[in-house]
């Protein structure tokens, strides 16, 4: 079968080579991938700077954990959807014993796995996953949208954490293909006015922010954030901040866009930022992480899809078969593209 | 000036009257009204209910009305509002110095008075408001709909601030009068994705309304809600509103509901309800009143507005002189009107 391996630790090595198609073991399932998405982490393995929680990314790997496809076979033991099932892909599993996984955020454990980044992924014609990882979906999501899921869920992740109400104004910090997600939630949970602001380069996926939800999308610096957020609430700023710029910049413009008493949710990746700490408590606000999803949020996030109150394929901006691989990671890593979809179907 | 006042205490006892147009006391405003509505509480005053009886004016003649809006005609230079603008009141007169009030729930405040009912309310000509029970609405808000601004500040409260149901969630309403369909259109802007609105027999008109809201109407002579909630989601209804003020309205709404699923009560009804309670603790059940408004809901009803005043207008059946209360009196009693907005235009009659 074909699929995209990171062969070999270094910046990029990363090839589409043809590989055996893999053999299910006890309690996993044998999925033939139809979709599959590319995702700003995968350009961070490309480059090797992704570092894992707590073990390197074991190469050669099969990257790759946004996707979507139909049961094939089932292994020893493994209790799932019947073959011929159109599934989706939870990325993440926890060791199930415990204190976190025990309560059900098996998100936070600290011996997770994740396909494509600690097993094999899903930038493949087939990938063997843990039975238990598989979700059945309903007629009414497309398998475009399903391979969005993924990210959706982490969405559904930060809906739970910042509980949007109806009319709160909202900004959006990183207008790529997890921040549009988020702009369509919140527009779909009645947040608004929704502000996205980008850096130069970020032209193109301005313009589909503003196609799906957003009330102003603009290239902005802080000083241009801070101006566009005060002019839209009478000078009190955003009552809900979600950064997924994953810069310096970003944050701390997220930081300062907040309103009083407002909640910040970060999720993009950057160690290392400068910020005025003291601002937190000045503005007695609240700074929540997210990270990744645990099935519940799958569950909401198949529902959300189903019920047409999003529809991430929008955000499709480039379509190839998995053979032009690496020419998606040069759109994305170019932000000419929002989400590169691969289609592995016939 | 001309008024629509409670006379008496007694069944009927409306009277278009003759008052003194009020005069204006410090720190507040006096306000020409341009529209009012009718709630089920007006209707309820006048055929004195039991329920309202027990908690309305102290003195008669009271004029009617707490869903009113207009035009600053008077005040004091203030930084809220100036002579002109075009206002809502919110008619919740809250003493400001409570415990509840300093939590900023103006609707538990010990010293609540509302205006048409307490005090003097706004089926009127003139009305003098406190200053800071005023609303401005900016100007591209559509001037139909401020009248209405009372009512959904009920369903803003209820469904963005007490009872907020999640991205995704089955949301059912029952009954299908003006705060029912009003949840429903704020159910729907906060990411529900189906809202089932149920009504009687006589709701016809109002559940056609519903659908054209984009929810599912229920007419439970027609069918069970229960087997309507039940093919949608087996689990059950993640959110309940109701909104029906039936006695048997608890036990149906938490037997709808899901496990660990929230019902909301925004109806009033007049007589003890009996319900079961084990299945409320063994299913987890979270039963939530929901009442009027706080002051914090008006400015976030504002702010909705973009989203739902279409969808709002679709409720408005009839527009008629105020001189008509009677017989918009009858209308909404017979659930032939959905909303009514009355027009103080006496000299025209």
């Amino acid at each position: 079968m074909r699929a995209v391996v990171k062969t070999a630790r270094g910046p990029g090595n990363i090839a589409v080579m043809d590989a055996p198609v893999p053999v299910p073991g006890p309690g996993e399932a044998l999925v033939r991938i139809l979709r599959s998405g590319l995702c700003g982490t995968d350009l961070l393995v490309y480059d090797d700077v992704y570092r894992g929680r707590r073990r390197p990314v074991p190469c050669p790997l099969v990257i790759g954990h946004e996707a979507a496809g139909e049961v094939v076979e089932l292994g020893p033991a493994a209790d799932g959807p019947a073959r011929g099932t159109r599934v989706g892909i939870e990325a993440v599993t926890g060791c199930g014993l415990c204190f976190q996984c025990a309560r059900g955020r098996y998100n936070l454990c600290q011996d997770w796995h994740h396909i494509g980044l600690t097993t094999a992924g899903a930038l493949a014609e087939f990938a063997v996953v843990p039975a238990a990882s598989l979700l059945p979906l309903p007629a009414a999501v497309s398998l475009d949208n399903a391979a969005f899921l993924e990210p959706l869920a982490t969405v559904m992740n930060t809906l739970e954490r910042v509980r949007p109400l109806p009319g709160t104004p909202a900004a959006v910090v990183g207008p790529g293909p997890f921040g549009l997600l988020h702009v369509q939630a919140l527009h779909a949970a009645g947040a608004g006015p929704i502000l996205v602001f980008g850096r130069p380069g970020d032209e193109a996926r301005l313009e589909i922010a503003r196609h799906v939800g957003a009330d102003e999308a603009i290239v902005a610096d802080r000083g241009a954030a801070v101006g566009s957020a005060a002019r839209w609430t009478d000078g009190i700023g955003m009552g809900l901040v979600i950064e997924t710029a994953g810069t310096p910049e970003g944050v701390q413009t997220a930081l300062e866009i907040t309103a009083g008493g407002g909640t910040l949710a970060t999720l993009g990746l950057v160690r290392h930022t400068e910020i005025d700490a003291l601002q937190v408590m000045r503005k007695d606000m609240t700074w929540v992480g997210v990270v990744a999803a645990v099935r519940r949020h799958w569950a909401e996030a198949i529902r959300l899809v189903a019920s047409g109150r999003v529809n991430p394929s929008a955000l499709i901006t480039h379509r190839m078969p998995l053979g032009a691989a690496l020419d998606g990671f040069a759109a994305l890593r170019a932000r000419e593209a929002v989400k590169v979809m691969y289609d592995l179907a016939d | 000036m001309k008024a629509i006042a409670k006379v008496a205490g007694e069944r009927g006892a409306i009277e278009m009257i003759d008052v003194p147009a009020p005069a204006r006391r410090g720190g507040e405003a006096i306000v020409r009204i341009t529209g009012a509505g009718i709630c089920g509480t007006d209707v309820s005053i006048w055929l004195w209910r039991p329920a309202i009886a027990k908690a309305y004016a102290p003195r008669f003649p009271v004029i009617v009305g707490h869903e009113f809006a207009g035009v600053v005609e008077d005040c004091d230079p203030n930084d809220r509002v100036a002579r002109g603008d075009l206002v809502v009141v919110n008619p919740q007169l809250a003493c400001g110095e409570c415990y509840y009030c300093a939590l900023g729930e103006q609707t538990q405040c010990d010293h609540r008075r509302l205006m048409g009912g307490h005090v003097d309310g706004g089926w009127t000509e003139y009305v003098a408001v406190p200053l800071r029970n005023l609303i401005r609405i900016p100007p591209h808000v559509d001037p139909a709909v401020v009248p209405l601004i009372e009512p959904l500040s009920v369903a803003v409260h209820s469904v963005c601030q007490r009872v907020v149901p999640r991205q995704g969630d089955l949301v059912v309403v029952m009954g299908a009068g003006p705060i029912g369909l009003m949840n429903a259109i704020l159910a729907k802007a906060a990411g529900a994705a189906h809202v089932v609105v149920s009504g009687l027999a006589q709701d016809a008109a109002r559940l056609r309304l519903a659908a054209d809201l984009g929810a599912i109407p229920v007419n439970v002579a027609e069918e069970q809600l229960v087997d309507v909630v039940q093919r949608l989601e087996p689990r059950g209804a993640d959110v309940v509103y109701e909104c029906t003020g039936s006695p048997d309205g608890l036990a149906e709404a938490a037997t709808i509901a899901r496990k660990a699923g929230r019902v909301a009560l925004i109806g009033l009804p007049g007589t003890p309800s009996s319900v079961e309670t084990t299945p409320l603790v063994m299913r987890q059940i979270e039963v939530i009143g929901t009442r009027a408004y706080n002051d914090s809901t008006w400015p976030l009803t504002i702010k909705l507005l973009d989203r739902i005043t279409g969808d709002a207008l679709k409720l408005v059946t009839h527009d008629l002189p105020l001189r008509d209360y009677a017989r918009a009196l009858d209308l909404v009693h017979a659930g032939q009107a959905t909303k009514v907005v009355l027009r103080p235009e006496f000299e025209a009659g």
